[in-house]
């Protein structure tokens, strides 16, 4: 498979001065002497985006990536490296930008295709087009500084998914508008996907990530610390926000879970019943790998002042062997040792499909019942109970331990994709979860009403 | 001089969006005024009547030759109100669109250029009403005037060529326009404009014929009130060539060593 764009060893650095005076002193210095600093803001980075692929950059704030858009859209050069461009990007670095309010919508749109290169023609044909899409009414054919700012983000990203590109590049683009046209940009850089197009967009939308890209890279300071499957990058990316450490030491990340035996069953799993969970155990000893449902491919971080010991899954008070039976109870416990002092302890879980979204989560600061001043050596058990009518399926579980601080969380004991939870569904449906709903269907011709 | 015929090559490949951005220019500038274009004309027309009035009232400046002080006068000065606008504003072509060089793919190289295509328009009004002061002055349109638009070729090139050099000086160094600001109204006064260029000493006279404005004035005075033809001034046009195409060729040289600082810088 081709290359849409290749990046190879590349580094940017932004010279910094004191004042203005400086940088021209620099500029037209015979004897080349330095006026500035040094500020890299990448360092070999390397990547490839094949041709026909999305790509979701990933990174916090002041991490490269608009940077890194600008070199590969050649708005900025690389100080080294190369970036090889194949086919033609249209750019959507800042929403609106080269925008003129003074003109209408359909005249931005006008010279928005023809700064991407079409034709006269071409770009009279995609007017309608472009307005139709962004369904702002007559406001179309009024100057843009009379808009909502709702309805220029619409003009401007109609216009931009309009101009037909070899490669879109969209920075920070994706989530603009309402609900009703977010689903349609979605709908439409779908289209441009199924259509072979290349995209590259930043985002902090992970779960648009996880959804729309095939790849996902994660810069923080300048470099790339992963690079793969979206799901895994995501994860990463979490580990990165809660921890703010950039190195990798802190992850245990075992290999993806492809064809992994599951453990073998323990010899007893929380044979207790919910009252005396884990025999009343109090002990430091980890015993987590014995739980059935347990999966080695977690991702866990945390400080470690405080461990997840142990976890039992029970499905209506049972403990669970196999899938969840539909409608059923499910209990998740999970007993925490703490080996140093916490003031404000939380607890929080979290339920996830295999492709890394969200279907519901929440903690003990969520529902206030915060657990204040645990002392070393002491466990709590922590028992989440739920009813959850999902599709049939597997799904991931987080569990979470941290300590709420004025500052935010301090995460304790994360982990990412620890249990791994099969749902059975009795319903036939589409979507995630059963909102129990009824048809009725009336036929008036006969008068007679037929409940399905 | 490369760097001057690369650009060239892209003004033409870009002749699309150098017309819908002088367009847009427009709309901008006269966006919230009533006036709207009438103001790019009424400044300078205010301008002449003021030195019409000082030079030919008040100081009663003999009529040149046989014309009067004000058909001489304006003649020269519609060029170079012209080129005065163009290099100001072309030095903040760049500055001005920060969205268009950081957050946009665009031939940024185009951007001084539309600012001299736009100083253009206000051209052919002022045209217009220099035609109506030669008719009231009674001068009628000779054949030379069909040099006319070799001398506004003339005047485009050298504008466009000083457009890029201080659009990308304006860069790096923000007090470029204002020291622009000066370096018109002193390059004005040097120029014989207000004042014939028969008051130099005729051993000093070849200094200013190195001015290339002079050039352009000059040939519009010919043009326009029907002077001699431009292929009877060969070493003229020779010398304002050389200099034109140098200014082109180091305003492009400079355009592009720069360019690449540009949204690092803005």
């Amino acid at each position: 498979m081709t290359n849409a764009v290749q990046v190879r060893n590349v580094a940017k650095r932004f010279r910094v001065f004191a004042n203005p005076m400086d940088r021209v002193l620099e500029y037209f210095d015979p004897f080349r002497r330095e006026y500035g600093k040094d500020f890299w803001a990448l360092e070999d980075v390397t990547f490839d985006v094949p041709a026909g692929r999305t790509i979701g950059i990933l990174g916090r704030n002041g991490s490269g990536k608009s940077t890194l858009l600008q070199m590969v859209c050649g708005v900025l050069q690389p100080t080294r490296g190369e970036i090889d461009v194949d086919g033609r990007i249209a750019a959507l670095l800042e929403l609106g930008a080269g925008f003129c309010p003074d003109l209408t919508g359909r005249e931005n749109a006008e010279f928005f295709c023809l700064q991407n290169g079409l034709t006269k023609a071409e770009t009279a044909a995609r007017l309608d087009e472009i307005g139709e899409f962004a369904d702002v009414g007559e406001f179309f054919d009024r100057p843009m500084r009379t808009y909502s700012s709702g309805m220029f983000v619409r003009v401007a990203f109609a216009a931009s998914i309009h101009v037909d590109p070899d490669i879109l590049v969209v920075d920070e683009a994706l989530s603009v508008g309402d609900a009703r046209f977010q689903h349609k940009c979605f709908q439409r850089v779908q289209q441009l996907r199924d259509a072979g197009k290349t995209i590259i967009v930043v985002t902090h939308d992970l779960t648009a990530v996880v959804r729309h890209c095939d790849h996902a890279v994660l810069l923080e300071r300048g470099r790339v610390v992963d690079s793969g499957e979206p799901r895994e990058v995501v994860s990463v990316y979490h580990e990165l926000l809660a921890t703010g450490r950039s190195d990798r030491t802190l992850t245990q990340r075992s290999q993806p879970r492809q064809d992994e035996a599951p453990p073998p069953p323990p010899a007893k799993v929380a044979t207790g019943t919910a009252d005396v969970p884990f025999e009343g155990r109090t002990d430091a000893v980890a015993r987590f790998a014995e739980c059935p449902q347990y999966h080695s491919g977690e991702l866990r971080f945390g400080d470690g002042r405080a461990e997840f010991v142990e976890f039992a899954v029970l499905a209506d008070g049972e403990p669970l062997s196999s899938s969840v039976p539909c409608g059923a109870t499910v209990e998740i416990l999970a007993r925490v040792y703490f080996h140093d002092a916490v003031e404000h302890a939380v607890f929080g879980f979290g339920f996830f499909t295999t492709d890394g979204v969200l279907v519901y989560g929440t903690n003990t600061a969520k529902s206030h019942e915060l657990v204040d001043h645990v002392v070393p050596g002491e466990s709590v058990v922590v028992r989440f109970r739920v009813t959850a009518p999902l599709q049939a399926g597997a799904y991931f579980l987080n569990l979470g331990c941290n300590q709420a601080t004025p500052d935010g969380p301090v995460a304790l004991d994360r982990r990412h994709s620890v249990l791994q939870v099969e749902f059975e569904s009795a319903a036939e449906f589409d979507g995630l979860v059963d909102l129990a709903s009824e048809f009725n269907t009336v036929r008036p011709q006969t008068g007679l009403a037929r409940s399905a | 001089m490369i760097a001057s015929i690369g650009y060239a090559r892209s003004i033409v490949s870009n002749r699309l969006l150098v017309e819908a951005m002088v367009r847009r220019q427009f709309r901008t500038k006269f966006a919230a005024t009533i006036g709207g274009l009438a103001w790019s004309f009424v400044a300078p027309l205010a301008t002449m009547l003021v030195y019409w009035f000082v030079f030919s009232v008040g100081l009663r400046v003999q009529p040149v030759g046989n014309l009067p002080f004000i058909v001489v006068f304006a003649a020269a000065f519609v060029p170079w109100l012209t080129f005065s606008e163009s290099v100001v504003t072309g030095s903040t072509a760049i500055t001005e669109n920060p969205h268009l060089v950081k957050k946009c793919v665009f031939p940024v190289e185009i951007l001084p250029f539309v600012s001299v295509v736009v100083s253009l328009v206000t051209h052919a009004f002022l045209l217009l009403i220099l035609f109506v002061i030669l008719l009231v002055n009674g001068v009628r349109p000779t054949a030379s005037l069909l040099q006319l638009p070799y001398y506004l070729l003339a005047l485009v090139a050298l504008s466009t060529g000083l457009s890029w050099f201080a659009a990308a000086l304006n860069v790096l160094l923000r007090d470029t326009r204002e020291m622009l600001g000066v370096v018109m109204n002193l390059w004005f006064w040097v120029t014989p404009i207000v004042w014939p260029l028969e008051m130099v000493p005729a051993r000093f006279a070849w200094l200013f014929r190195l001015n290339p404005v002079l050039y352009v004035a000059e040939g519009y005075r010919d043009s326009l009130l029907g002077g001699d033809p431009f292929w009877t001034k060969p070493l003229e046009a020779a010398g304002f060539w050389c200099m034109t195409f140098a200014v082109l060729g180091i305003g492009a040289f400079v355009f592009r060593r720069v360019r690449t600082e540009f949204a690092e810088v803005l």
